[in-house]
């Protein structure tokens, strides 16, 4: 009796997603960044939440046209958003730590161009037809329209991945922040329209598929 | 047999990469992206371009590719939006690439830009490109307001995207070279560039140069903040409306509509105009166009040495281009290609 109630116990806590701390090791200097974040939070507190022991410069935030916030001085950014990504500037080494459960992420761009995100999840996203650009994760456009992203490190610079071709870059790291070429606008893409069969074997030849 | 066909099947990849853009992403405080695609129509012997204007520019920087070289600068320091471009020494589509971009310190830091093709026919063809070692300091003028030689101001001058403002409105794409040794390394693909170290492409951290010299970063918050407060005094307000075009002065207006050949890429602060907004807008300057009778095309106050006609010939007005049209040639190319092709190997069966 006892197996089986930790059994169930077991597969409860296997199914109910768990909180995970997201640790960033940011470097001196520029740092592009997005917090793995539930929801989003004013900046002030999200630096004193997750952030303290960081000496911020400044954070830089873009959306066709770019925000800025200095401590104790210029807000135009007003709040962190998950899935949204950010230049850091510190003046030193340290850490941003997150610990939410998220529900990873959703976009949705209505023009094309480039766009600073982050994956908004704890675990690695491929960037490939398994992860980011799973045809299940549009509700509008496709992966064709997604043609550059790129990684930023203080340590290793730049990093990209394209469509075809060898990319230096294949998934985005939890609390990394990334830029993202679109070709076209209209695209949504959001990580829980991903349906159960995606996770489940491929059915047999002639079998009925998996609802 | 095989070669030819590899040769031919490498041709025409070669012709339709030509042009294609690369771009670097971004970097702190370019300017506000472009939400609505350059414009262009004829004027004279050369074609006017015009583009919306964006908050938080110094200026605008105008490139056109057409052939293997890829996009050379035409005009540096534009503070206007729009331009003149004549002078061709070649015809065929050339794909002109319009950036907005900030001075930062010593350096410019451009938005991502946007495209526009305009098709140069042979009659469009005035110049012939100059030899790279005879420099006529004339035909600079036409391209540029401040003549130099190539002696005179380096890649490592300071003041030199100051001293390369372009007032004229007209520029002789021909004469592109002599720009692009001025600035070396600068292309349609650039977020960033230093006319002293115009080889680093991210400013954002210290690097090795190519001969082992150390690079500071380029990128300093403090100027960042600089070119902040110093677009931010500025009392005029940008208007980021419509692209203007200035109808008085010409007698025949074409819009281009197209969707260029390579990837347009537009900006983020709004959905770009729909298809239905550009017909309206097209249909309201071509209508504005045929209100007037040609006139006398009267040389800019301020235009250097460019040879003004006294009157412009009218030309029969090009109809807006299908958005598709590019694409059709390029089908009818690979249909070509595909039968040629096929009747190779069917010959062969037999």
């Amino acid at each position: 009796m006892n197996l089986v109630k930790s059994m169930i116990v077991s597969l409860i806590l296997a199914a109910v997603p768990q909180a995970e701390a997201v640790t960033v090791n940011l470097s001196p200097g520029w740092n592009l960044v997005s917090p793995v974040l539930a929801q989003a939070k004013a900046v002030d507190q999200f630096l004193t939440d997750h952030a303290s022991g960081c000496s911020i410069t400044k954070i830089w935030e873009y959306s066709g046209g770019w925000a800025q916030y200095v401590p104790s001085g210029i807000n135009q950014i007003n709040t962190i958003k998950p899935g949204q990504g950010y230049w850091f500037l510190v003046s030193g080494a340290c850490d941003v730590t997150t610990n939410d459960t998220t529900p990873g992420y959703a976009y949705s761009f209505e023009s094309s161009g480039w766009k600073l995100i982050g994956s908004n999840s704890q675990a690695d996203v491929s960037i490939d037809s398994a992860g980011l650009l799973n045809p299940a994760n549009f509700s509008s456009g496709d992966a064709s329209g997604v043609i550059k992203i790129w990684e930023y490190s203080g340590s290793s610079g730049w990093k990209s991945w394209q469509p075809s071709g060898a990319s230096a870059l294949s998934a985005m790291r939890p609390g990394y922040g990334y830029w993202m070429l679109l070709s076209t606008g209209g695209i949504s893409l959001d990580s829980s329209n991903s349906s159960l069969a995606d996770l489940l074997p491929p059915v047999c030849p002639g079998c009925p598929p998996i609802q | 047999m095989l070669k030819l066909v590899l040769l031919l099947v490498a041709f025409v990849q070669t012709q339709f990469s030509l042009c294609q853009l690369r771009p670097h992403p971004p970097v702190p405080p370019s300017p506000n992206e472009f939400t609505q695609p350059v414009l262009w129509f004829r004027s004279g012997n050369g074609f006017q371009i015009s583009w919306q204007d964006v908050a938080g520019r110094d200026g605008f920087f105008v490139s056109v590719c057409n052939d293997e070289r890829g996009f050379l600068p035409v005009a540096v320091n534009v503070s206007d939006t729009s331009l003149t471009l004549q002078g061709f020494d070649r015809a065929g589509d050339h794909i002109v690439q319009v950036s907005a971009f900030v001075r930062v310190g010593q350096n410019m830091v451009f938005n991502t830009g946007a495209l526009t093709t305009i098709p140069v026919t042979p009659k469009d063809v005035s110049l012939r490109e100059e030899p790279e070692e005879a420099q006529d300091v004339e035909s600079e003028a036409t391209a540029d307001p401040n003549p130099m030689t190539p002696g005179e101001v380096t890649a490592e001058s300071p003041s030199l995207i100051e001293e390369l403002t372009t007032e004229t409105k007209v520029v002789a794409v021909a004469h592109r070279q002599t720009l692009a040794r001025q600035f070396p390394m600068l292309n349609g693909d650039r977020s960033f560039y230093s006319p002293k170290y115009p080889f680093v492409e991210n400013p954002m951290f210290e690097q090795a140069g190519p001969n082992g010299e150390r690079i500071p970063a380029l990128l300093v918050d403090a100027e960042i903040d600089a070119t902040v407060a110093r677009i931010q005094a500025r009392t005029q307000p940008v208007s980021e409306g419509t692209p203007s075009l200035d109808t008085n002065k010409e007698t025949v207006v074409a819009t281009n509509l197209e969707k260029p050949v390579v990837h347009q890429v537009t900006g983020t602060t709004g959905s770009s105009p729909n298809l239905e907004e550009k017909l309206k807008l097209a249909a309201e300057i071509q209508a504005k166009a045929e209100e007037k009778k040609p006139q006398v095309l009267t040389p800019e106050p301020t235009q250097p040495k460019v040879e003004s006609k006294p009157e412009v010939t009218p030309e029969p007005a090009p109809m807006p281009r299908a958005p598709s049209e590019n694409n059709t040639l390029i089908w009818i190319a690979i249909l070509v290609l595909a039968g040629f092709l096929y009747f190779i190997f069917a010959k062969e069966a037999k």
